[in-house]
């Protein structure tokens, strides 16, 4: 694993020296990438408290909605693995689940616990658009509908389940008739799961699909399963509610954390010439910032980023659960877990490297 | 060496109640020395109030309950690990306990409590609500195999001991029962909440694990609630059972409004069973989040509620939702009167240990001891409330040495951690130090020392030192002949190995944070 200055190849510790070096000279330095492991995103917060940082691991706009959502309105969810042996009415919204690993172990159980008469599942699927067809094999009822008009389906969905029948003409490309249809299947269901994958809807259609669940559970049991897949974001997203309070975007210039998601968006603070530093931390794949920018750039992130210009810094890293033990956002549980590295290099690890950017900030403070 | 000199000890494990010396060394409580003036550091404790660190039976500490409480809390203050570690410390509570680690959320639970400083802490793992256990029980594979299950959820869980909420309640919700009885059984098992009690209990102590099980019982809150505290009494036939939160359940159906104070039946069920110990979390009026691993009671609660979170787990579940208890509400004032009237009727301080969340801590400390200051919140309650209620009546007060044993003894005893609660020679020299004032509310807000592990790390409310304690955790010896069961299992049933979330003995990059803390033999 390389440690670069620039074009040039440097050692861990000037390398270490230099990001330290860039970071004390900056006014406001971005912390921002794909995230990182547990460990990684700790010490990067830490780096970010000391620096008074702007830290954005949340790029995803998806993703900060269903935030929003859930400190707003709440949730009503459940587990991947309860969703596969207790639904026997599962309703799949837009295209977006189609790409999700855990869906489909979802799909692939039997229901044991909601039918131990051996009755089937029921899956339908709303607004699959180009993904239609592409979960073969778990007899899905391809309902059609139009993504674009979700917010009315959505709205006739929960009028369908109140009573109120959906216009004769239809609606975003659906026939009238199906909205009570599912609206009836999920009303009759033991236990009904509503699964979408947050980068298909915008707030207003989740806060939708919330009602229509905690309307269901008044009289029959249903949850929504949100479907996201970014071991990285959602890692940091945890470790940062745990010590700071919040998810990313936080800013630490007051020394407390102050969250803000408008004011430290990313492409924003560099757009606007606001940070004079960046800092891009993506342990799990090697990435590069999508920015054209002449910031001072440190790297850190696995082997094989392809930049346009060389980062003033550059710190490769090993990936974690593959080449070193870590702790990290499990797409397939939706929780965290410990894995144990596959095959071990001893190479450095992201946390290793912040927290010896960290050390040289604190040595040459002194 | 440290020594603590002249202050007033207050050790209810070893009936010391007098003016003497402490001595440190080695971070434990050390016998003195032949010189005690050659000690290298001495706090003059005169006029002081010495006791052992405080241990906090039901703290909420860490997990997917706790996150989506931040959730919800986001636009007022969200509390962060660093915030939980210090409001303990700085009252002088130096252990805590999560009493409801989810196992499929157990590594996170245990990184939360590991980022805690200050403290030590130690999780209870819930079961009771998973397929696995009911289906052990329905179909009656024996005592042996589940025992193993337990051994092996200890295990993988890195928890002190077991623990139970709803039983049987949260699997039956997710069959859409609202209602679950001690003797309802979960559809598709066959099994009662009582057949899940009486096999955890039977286990967990067989195990030997340190504490006995910890057990929220069914339909918290609700009128008629004490019957199924003292059906679950009952059920444990002597064996040791803890129940948690009792003031849940210290409710009955009198009066025009249905809801009365029902303490009295449950003082007089403890006083009969003395195997069984409580602790009592009496609450504060004003805004709050009720933080559950219950999902039928939170979805209960969530009626009105303008956001909550519920969520169903292979377990258990649980979820949040913020609201206010009012001093203008019938319930809310008899809630409030509930939770002291146990405290002050149940007269085995042994048995009892008190648990609030450390802000509130202080305050209801102050009603225990003083019967003028419960007189005072009294007069603003609704009357008929009060007339639903005992609390008016009684005038009992604690004395220090009792809050001494309902804080840090008995709370220590109750959970087998022998080497703490107490400032007996070789115990943990976790130590705060309070200066006498009529004010209890204030006397037990800001100790004027507070020494962890024999450091000192708060003073007069300012931290001295930053550090981070321990997790504690039980290792029983389990047979492991479930683990090709338990693989089939998971297999067939989620789609995933058995174990995947357990908990490694060290996490990434650092070192191994936990304290074991040996079984009852």
């Amino acid at each position: 694993m390389a440690v670069r200055l620039g074009k040039a190849q440097a050692t861990a510790e000037s390398a270490l020296a230099e990001a330290a070096r860039i970071l004390a000279g900056s006014r406001l330095a971005l912390l921002t990438g794909t995230g990182s492991d547990v460990a990684g995103a700790r010490a990067a917060l830490r780096l970010a408290e000391r620096i008074g940082g702007a830290v954005d691991f949340r790029r995803d706009p998806a993703l900060l909605a269903l935030d929003a959502l859930m400190a707003e309105r709440g949730l009503i969810f459940t587990t991947p693995a309860e969703a596969r042996a207790r639904a026997d009415s599962l309703l799949l919204i837009g295209p977006g689940v189609a790409r999700s690993a855990m869906l489909a172990q979802v799909l692939k159980g039997t229901p044991l616990l909601a039918a131990p008469d051996g009755a089937e599942r029921t899956t339908l699927w709303l607004c699959p658009g180009s993904a239609a067809d592409t979960l073969p094999g778990f007899g899905i009822q391809d309902y059609g509908g139009d993504l674009s008009a979700i917010h009315g389906i959505l709205a006739l969905l929960n009028a369908a389940m109140r009573g109120h029948p959906a216009p004769g003409q239809g609606f975003g490309g659906l026939a009238p008739g199906i909205f009570e249809d599912i609206a009836g299947r999920l009303i009759t269901a033991r236990y009904g799961v509503v699964a979408f994958s947050p980068a298909d809807l915008d707030a207003l259609a989740m806060e939708a699909l919330l009602s229509f669940v905690q309307a269901l559970n008044q009289t029959t049991r249903a949850a929504l399963l949100p479907v996201s897949s970014d071991a990285g974001t959602q890692t940091f997203a945890h470790v940062s509610g745990w010590l700071t309070g919040f998810p990313p975007r936080t800013g630490f210039m007051a020394g407390a954390p102050d969250y803000d998601p408008w004011r430290f968006d990313a492409t924003r603070l560099i757009e606007c010439g606001e940070c004079d530093a960046l800092l891009w931390l993506s342990s799990f794949e090697a990435s590069a910032p999508p920015w054209r920018t002449k910031l001072p750039l440190i790297v850190i992130c696995p082997p094989g980023a392809q930049f346009v210009r060389p980062p003033e810094v550059l710190i490769e890293t090993a990936i974690p659960g593959n080449e070193a033990d870590a702790e990290f956002w499990s797409e397939a549980s939706q929780s965290l877990v410990a894995v144990k590295a596959a095959g071990p290099t001893g190479g450095l690890t992201a946390a290793a490297a912040l927290t010896g950017i960290l050390d040289r900030l604190e040595t040459s403070s002194r | 060496m440290i020594r603590l000199k002249g202050g007033r000890i207050l050790d209810p494990a070893n009936g010391r109640d007098e003016i003497g010396d402490l001595f440190i060394e080695a971070g434990r409580i050390a016998a003195p020395p032949p010189d005690p003036e050659a000690a290298a550091r001495s706090y003059d404790l005169a006029g002081k109030i010495v006791m052992a660190g405080g241990v906090a039976m039901h703290g909420g500490l860490a997990g997917p309950n706790a996150n989506a409480a931040r959730a919800l809390m986001r636009d007022a203050a969200p509390g962060t690990v660093g915030g939980i570690g210090l409001a303990y410390a700085a009252i002088g509570m130096t252990t805590a306990i999560e009493p409801a680690l989810i196992p499929e959320h157990a590594v996170e639970t245990h990184l939360q409590l590991g980022d805690i400083p200050f403290i030590d802490k130690a999780a209870l793992a819930l079961l009771g609500n998973d397929d696995a256990l009911l289906r052990l029980i329905g179909e009656q594979h024996g005592e042996r195999a589940i025992d193993d299950f337990l051994g092996w959820t200890i295990g993988q869980t890195q928890a002190l001991g077991i623990a139970a909420v709803n039983p049987g309640g949260a699997a039956a919700f997710k069959d859409n029962l609202r209602a679950f009885a001690f003797e309802d059984v979960v559809p598709g098992y066959g099994v009662s909440a009582r057949q899940i009690v009486e096999a955890l209990i039977g286990s967990v102590q067989r195990l030997g694990l340190p504490p006995a099980l910890h057990l929220e019982c069914n339909n918290p809150d609700r009128p008629g609630s004490f019957v199924t505290a003292i059906e679950a009494m009952e059920a444990a036939a002597g064996l040791p059972l803890h129940l948690a939160q009792i003031q849940r359940h210290g409710f009955g159906a009198e009066g025009a409004e249905g809801f009365s104070s029902a303490s009295a039946f449950l003082a007089e069920a403890l006083a009969y069973h003395k195997n069984v110990s409580v602790d009592a979390g009496p609450m504060l009026f004003g805004a709050r989040v009720a933080l559950s691993a219950d999902p039928a009671r939170q979805f209960e609660r969530s009626a009105g509620a303008g956001k909550w979170v519920v969520w169903d787990g292979e377990g258990n579940g649980g979820g949040a939702v913020p609201d206010r208890a009012s001093e203008t509400d019938y319930r809310h004032a008899i809630q409030w009167a509930v939770g002291l009237e146990l405290c002050l009727l149940i007269d085995d301080p042994w048995r009892l240990a008190l648990t609030a969340d450390p802000a509130a801590l202080p305050q209801i400390i102050q009603w225990l001891m003083d019967a003028d200051a419960r007189a005072e919140c009294i007069a603003r309650l609704p009357k008929p409330a009060m007339a639903m209620c005992l609390l008016p009546k009684l005038d009992r007060e604690f004395s220090l040495y009792e809050i001494a044993a309902v804080t840090r003894a008995a709370p220590a005893r109750i959970l087998g951690l022998a080497d703490r609660g107490q400032l007996g020679i070789g115990a943990v020299a976790d130590i705060a130090v309070y200066g006498e004032q009529a004010d209890k509310a204030a006397m037990f807000a800001a100790p004027d020392y507070v020494f962890k592990d024999g450091e000192l790390i708060v003073e007069a409310g300012k931290v001295k030192a930053s550090r981070v304690g321990r997790t504690l955790r039980a290792r029983p010896v389990a047979q492991g002949q479930i683990a090709s069961w338990l693989a089939q299992h998971d297999e067939a049933l989620y789609g995933r190995a058995a174990g995947s979330f357990a908990v490694p003995d060290a996490f990434a990059g650092a070192e191994s944070c936990f304290g074991d803390v040996p079984c009852r033999t």
